[in-house]
């Protein structure tokens, strides 16, 4: 496939393509915000976990 | 109560490099969309090549440093580098992902079409499936030394979709893909030319992209700290209780 031929600015002026970049952008702050969300959702569930276990242990002892 | 807290809170220098890699995003967005010129071309989807090529590296870094330990592993085997391979993984998938997506929206524009099977995108594809698997795998395994050692193995193995990806297919005389970086066997038409905006841009972008790999692993590490913790804190309540 000749990608060129594709690319409407060598007909003309240069394309307006910044629905592209925003959709794409948009993209990537989503997969990216999204991977540091879980990695936060994931801490806090282990944080209550750590806790939990933590005062049983020591309810446990006392 | 105290050792809960010493556990969990952040270490200074995580802090510090989290904060400092917020601050070589924002400029990298800055560069991205601002300093560096429009292509002439393509016009603003252009601009998602840095992002795209940036995640594209570190994702690449993070299957590498995963062979490292993977090889320290079946060396001298040790749960941290386990822990380093496994993490490494899950952040470099994300990251892999980030390229994987962003990728076809600026194809929608160059190529009139998201996806086509073309060699580096096919490539790409099963890069980013091995490493699903991996995960995926690894959950399937119980015995903790069989799992790391599976693990180990696998992680070194996968990384041949990573040479084929970025190595590989530029023999390729048939892909379609950009050649951003180094020597192409493709057509003219998949060079990549770059202003020296542009290239200023693309550098901080890989910099910057290795600074979100390093922050997302150290956090991605702490994370399966707190884990082992949890399994142990469980083992001892287990223990107690059986005898």
């Amino acid at each position: 496939m000749e990608i060129l031929t594709l690319l409407p600015a060598l007909h003309g002026e240069t394309p307006n393509t910044v629905p592209y970049l925003i959709l794409g952008y948009v993209i990537i702050g989503t997969v990216g915000l999204g991977y540091v969300a879980t990695l936060l959702w994931r801490q806090r569930n282990l944080q209550r976990d750590i806790d939990m276990l933590e005062t049983l242990q020591r309810d446990e002892q006392a | 109560m105290t050792a809960t807290t010493r556990t969990n809170s952040t270490p200074r220098a995580l802090a510090i490099l989290t904060i400092f890699t917020g601050v070589m995003l924002l400029i990298a967005t800055y560069l991205a969309f601002i300093y560096a010129p429009t292509e002439i071309n393509m016009g603003d989807v252009q601009r998602i090549f840095y992002f795209h090529v940036g995640a594209a590296w570190a994702g690449a870094l993070a299957f590498a440093v995963t062979v490292y330990a993977g090889v320290r592993y079946l060396i001298k085997p040790a749960q941290n580098w386990d822990i380093l391979g496994h993490s490494s993984v899950e952040v470099g998938l994300a990251l892999i992902t980030i390229t994987l997506t962003s990728g076809p929206v600026w194809a929608q524009f160059a190529w009139g079409k998201p996806w086509t099977w073309d060699p580096k995108l096919t490539a790409s594809a099963v890069m980013w499936l091995s490493y699903a698997a991996y995960l995926m795998l690894r959950q399937g395994i119980e015995d903790p030394d069989r799992r790391a050692r599976f693990s180990a193995i696998y992680g070194i193995v996968a990384f041949a979709s990573v040479i084929m990806t970025y190595f590989g297919v530029r023999l390729a005389e048939a892909t379609i893909h950009p050649v951003v970086i180094g020597p192409s066997a493709g057509t003219p038409e998949t060079e990549v030319g770059m202003a020296p905006g542009m290239r200023v841009a693309m550098i901080f972008a890989f910099v910057t992209f290795t600074f979100v790999y390093a922050t997302l692993l150290w956090h991605r590490i702490r994370l399966q700290n707190l884990s082992e913790r949890v399994n142990l804190l469980k083992m001892r309540m287990f223990n107690r209780e059986a005898a």
